[in-house]
């Protein structure tokens, strides 16, 4: 039997914002750049009443089969070309910002679903200039400034 | 999956609904290898391969809420029997505006000793 293993991967946004932190240009929509690092938007901390991102989950449902009847071709066709666009336009579209990548990893040696958890890594992404970086904070839950063990 | 030059193949699969009640609409896709951009590695090799799966697109915005992806053929000397990906986008306050941003995602491999099992 071989391994099968799993990597969960959070992004958790806690907390207040800084003052600081940039925002795209609210007619055109477009980022401007920031060079200085000072300005990205921090995000850590504890987290406010209106924000709380610990834990949250996307919660998606299923239809009844026939409740929604398949859209006809020229519709899916926008659906796909509306999706497409936004999808293109996304990272010019995305302000700076920092915020903690919790990965934990699970192997199952047997393949029957006996999951052990192997281990956890908290690292801080940085998202800058449309440029995405990461460093180590945590490995198991340990201060560490290694990179990710394989 | 988007870019013109993966000339990817979407079908409507299924709607489905958001936790708030928007509606999604759920198209499978599939790019293949040839148009692919989706790269596996493992210690000194790594590959191209073609890709397919779902993503749910809110109807009301054209912002996709989940994506799967699951590589396909992958090559029998390669050490991955299986590479699976799943991303949950949802909504993110940052400077008092709201952004789509990756919530939280799941990535599986099963090693090759499986492929037998």
């Amino acid at each position: 039997m071989g391994t099968t293993t799993e990597r969960g991967l959070d992004f958790r946004i806690d907390g207040t914002e800084s003052a600081a932190a940039t925002s795209p240009d609210s007619a055109n929509g477009a980022v401007q750049p920031q060079n200085d690092a000072s300005e990205l938007a921090t995000i850590s901390g504890q987290p406010s009443e209106s924000d709380r991102h610990n834990g949250r989950r996307l919660v998606i449902a299923s239809m009844p089969a026939g409740a929604v009847p398949p859209p006809p071709p020229d519709e899916l066709e926008t659906i796909v070309a509306g999706a497409r666009k936004r999808a293109l336009d996304y990272s010019n579209s995305l302000p700076n910002f920092l915020c903690i990548e919790v990965t934990s990893r699970s192997a199952d040696q047997s393949g029957n679903g006996n999951w052990k958890h192997r281990d956890s890594i908290a690292e801080r992404l940085t998202y800058h200039d449309r440029q995405e970086s990461r460093s180590t904070l945590e490995v198991n839950s340990k201060r560490s400034s290694l990179p990710v063990p394989k | 999956m988007f870019a013109p030059s993966s000339k990817t193949e979407f079908t409507w699969k299924e709607a489905g609904s958001l936790g708030d009640g928007g509606t999604l609409q759920v198209l499978s896709y599939r790019v293949a290898r040839e148009n692919a951009t989706l790269n596996l590695s493992e210690s000194n090799n790594t590959i191209g391969v073609g890709f397919h799966g779902q993503v749910y697109i809110d109807a009301a915005t054209s912002g996709v809420r989940r994506v799967t992806i699951e590589a396909d053929g992958l090559p029998r000397n390669f050490s991955m029997h299986a590479a699976a990906m799943t991303v949950d986008y949802d909504y993110v306050a940052i400077s008092g505006r709201d952004y789509l941003l990756p919530l939280s995602s799941t990535v599986r491999l099963q090693d090759i000793a499986s492929r037998s099992s």
